[in-house]
């Protein structure tokens, strides 16, 4: 993978070769297709599944929503290909995360919008790798503390910050990548990455949990 | 340039530079950010500051793409190799990639197995990914029969499947330390090659050491010397090996090795 490059990756042969026998009508071909993918959709849900959500609703019901709808729009995706079948389906199934995070905020009676879309525990798992090499267990309550500070100040940073250093960090998805989920050109996930980092320094350091170097 | 247009420039800057700097961490380089910072002086503290939040923040347990190809690469094998035999003789077998992909996905997910691992809550990561790999295989057996399918022919008890892991397992970590020890010879030189190559006739083709010394055109008891030293070579890539992936005090990682060589006898 060049995650610098501005382009999405391209499909495997395997999934060039499903989406060839697809488009000549092979019907087995849809559902290897889907099966192919499955994994790599539940654990992108699983990640960026909010708590509050994740209590409700399983990732894999999400996955199942996102597969049928690919299902029936494959017919015109093959017609158009407008980008790259497995980042299609990622896509899929973000707005299928977005749909039912959206929902279930409705029923709590808290209005949200798609730059406000947050899994609150993206704070943790970003800071997480700040106790690399892993805590013994007689400092576990000492780095348990450490890790809430350090989520703390992840959590100041505004949502969509957070979320393009999701995508990049956890999820290790390229520029074009993300932009396309976003809907934001590559260039301007460059920035926000850039911009989400420097935000995220300040918040470190005032945190006492970041060396100031200036 | 206004003030705006200058912060617009330094994010896409940094965004830029972290993006290539995380790249190389993600294909196993270690940039020293230092190298950024010299390359762009009017912007070096903002760098500085920048790579060193990535250095913090660049990987996250489990779910980054390179944990999750180390996980694969490190257990796949093992994963794949012990479902085979368990279903040696079921349909189940067609579903091999689906259950090796399902127990990936029980790994990757937020609290699965691979943090558990890295957050010291397992002791024994070998049990727990047994337990894993236990636990989707039974929900593989549990599935109601296809109609074009036998019913699955599960071998034996659970302690019978247990061992067969182990032994799977230890099979997989003496491959690991075989090759780590060939990758130690490339580096220590001819003579360690030598060495490997003296093991691999000793064990592979089950030559005797003066049968190899014949052939070598050498004394035998100079073979004997270098086949110990070669066994002390494995023996400690051994270690390596099982301390990687079962952290512990010597004297645990000693016990754990014993116990591999146990389930292979």
């Amino acid at each position: 993978m060049d995650p610098t490059a501005d382009a999405p990756r391209p499909d495997s042969s395997a999934t060039s070769q499903l989406l060839a026998a697809a488009a000549v009508g092979e019907p087995s071909a849809v559902g290897k297709l889907l099966a192919r993918h499955r994994p790599e959709m539940v654990a992108f849900v699983r990640l960026h599944l909010d708590r509050r959500t994740a209590a409700r609703v399983d990732p894999s019901d999400i996955v199942q929503d996102a597969q049928a709808e690919i299902a029936r729009r494959l017919p015109d995706y093959l017609a158009r290909r407008p980008m790259p079948f497995h980042l299609w389906a990622r896509k899929t199934a973000y707005e299928r995360l977005l749909d039912t995070h959206r929902r279930h905020l409705r029923r709590a009676r808290r209005t949200v919008t798609r730059e406000e879309f947050l899994p609150d525990r993206s704070s943790v798992l970003l800071a997480r790798p700040l106790l690399a090499g892993g805590p013994t267990p007689s400092q576990a309550a000492e780095a348990r503390e450490f890790e809430e500070r350090v989520a703390r100040a992840v959590g100041e940073l505004p949502p969509a910050d957070r979320e393009v250093l999701l995508l990049r960090n956890a999820d290790g998805l390229p520029f074009a990548e993300i932009g396309a989920l976003m809907g934001i050109e590559p260039a301007a996930v460059r920035k926000r990455f850039g911009r989400a980092l420097l935000r995220l320094r300040t918040a470190l350091i005032s945190a006492g949990l970041l060396e100031d170097t200036r | 340039m206004s003030s705006a247009d200058a912060d617009e420039a330094l994010d896409s800057l940094i965004g830029r530079l972290a993006d290539e700097f995380l790249a190389r961490r993600e294909r196993g380089e270690d940039p020293d950010p230092e190298e950024y910072a010299t390359r762009y002086p009017h912007a070096a503290d903002e760098i500085r500051g920048a790579l060193a939040v990535l250095v913090a923040t660049g990987g996250s347990p489990g779910s980054s793409p390179a944990e999750q190809d180390a996980l694969a690469r490190d257990y796949l094998g093992i994963v794949r190799a012990y479902l085979s035999a368990r279903w040696r003789s079921s349909e189940l077998r067609a579903e091999l990639d689906d259950a090796v992909q399902e127990v990936f996905v029980e790994c990757f997910r937020q609290g699965g197995a691979l943090e558990a691992a890295r957050s010291g809550r397992v002791p024994n990561f070998r049990a727990f990914l047994y337990g894993v790999v236990r636990n989707v295989a039974r929900r593989f057996e549990s599935r109601p029969v296809r109609a074009t399918g036998a019913l699955p022919d599960i071998p034996a008890t659970e302690a019978s499947l247990s061992r067969l892991f182990e032994r799977t397992w230890a099979q997989a970590i003496m491959i690991e330390a075989a090759d780590r020890q060939k990758r130690q010879a490339v580096e220590r030189g001819p003579e360690a090659l030598r060495r490997i190559e003296l093991l691999r006739l000793r064990f592979e083709e089950g030559l005797p050491i003066r049968t190899i010394a014949q052939h070598w055109g050498e004394p035998a008891a100079s073979l004997h010397h270098a086949y110990a030293v070669a066994r002390r070579e494995f023996k400690a890539a051994l270690l390596e090996v099982v301390a990687y992936h079962s952290p512990g005090s010597p004297a645990e990682v000693e016990q754990e090795a014993a116990n591999l060589l146990k389930a292979l006898s």
